[in-house]
């Protein structure tokens, strides 16, 4: 298991000194894409709205960015 | 006395002295158990219980996917797995957070205990329905209150019962849950503890680093959490028959 970090950049940067672990990459990034769309469906629930812009960045434990992911990424808006 | 925080400030007033030597000569001599262990499994037959002498530990439901969910924190004190005497095996798994150490009540030894002092074995009963009522309430945490307030409420509930047992100094106390482990506990996830705690900071009610807590705003924070501590039946008000 590796450890990785989600910072999550919305309203305001919330930095993550502690990590979660996660067997590869690949987990990581589905883990990061669920937290992304409770993030934004926490930011619709409370602000009846959700940035697009905003996102999580993936590290790991080198500190290197593994991906980004943002909140439109994962969010389909349909008629 | 290995059983000295039994029941502290929690009724314990109301045992006699030879009622409390009994409860400490059942006792295992001192166990030590490293943090992260699970030392109970569903369905495994048990013939003893874990008295919890000091140290953090979780009752919890494995999912199928993704994380568990933490039910109960066991702290010092804390007879975790008496349900299990009646029962004769648990429907969950019990693990330590930190460093644990415990000394184990044989369930033989149990049984005479309880056939011998009978008012005792009314308080080890009263003891398990403590934990029942927690239950429920962590039911209605879960259910009922948002992300401040569900953590809001376990620290709070936290303070309480740490401070029943003195180990809450200057409003502080040590804490080995990581934020994945209050995720667990408050059915959220590590991103969300993250961002919650560090609203809680910046609202000036509590501070958590290096693995200890720092209430800085009780009340506040109890309003938060819509929290009062009658169901943990502190205090020595009513009397166990």
């Amino acid at each position: 298991m590796a450890r990785y970090f989600f910072h999550l950049f919305n309203d305001e940067v919330t930095s993550d000194d502690e990590g979660t672990e996660c067997p590869d990459d690949e987990a990581a990034i589905a883990l990061a894409e669920e937290e992304v769309a409770i993030q934004a469906a926490e930011s619709v629930r409370r602000h009846r709205h959700m940035v697009r812009s905003h996102h999580i960045v993936l590290a790991n434990e080198a500190g290197d960015t593994v991906t980004t992911i943002t909140f439109g990424d994962v969010v389909t808006v349909q008629e | 006395m290995l059983t000295q925080d039994f029941l502290r400030h929690r009724r314990r007033e109301q045992l006699s002295e030879e009622e409390l030597a009994a409860l400490d000569a059942i006792m295992s001599p001192p166990v030590r158990i490293p943090k992260r262990t699970t030392i109970i499994r569903a369905g495994e037959p048990t013939d003893r219980s874990t008295f919890l002498l000091r140290g953090f530990m979780c009752r919890f439901l494995d999912a199928a996917v993704g994380h568990r969910q933490i039910l109960s924190l066991e702290t010092s004190g804390d007879f975790v797995d008496l349900h299990g005497y009646p029962m004769k095996r648990l429907d969950h798994d019990i693990a330590t957070i930190g460093d644990c150490e415990v000394a184990y009540a044989q369930h033989d030894k149990l049984t005479a205990l309880i056939e011998r002092y009978p008012r005792l074995g009314r308080m080890l009963w009263f003891s398990t329905l403590v934990d029942a009522a927690m239950h429920r309430e962590w039911i209605f945490r879960l259910g009922r209150l948002d992300a401040e307030g569900r953590i809001a409420h376990l620290i709070c509930e936290t303070f309480a019962r740490l401070c029943a047992v003195g180990q809450v100094d200057d409003d502080t106390f040590e804490w080995p849950l990581t934020q994945q482990e209050i995720g667990e506990a408050c059915s959220l996830t590590s991103v969300h503890v993250n961002r919650t705690l560090r609203t809680l900071r910046e609202a000036g009610l509590v501070e958590i680093a290096r693995q200890r807590v720092h209430v800085l705003e009780r009340a506040k924070l109890a309003r938060m959490a819509e929290f009062t501590p009658d169901y943990l039946y502190l205090g020595n008000h009513d009397r166990t028959p």
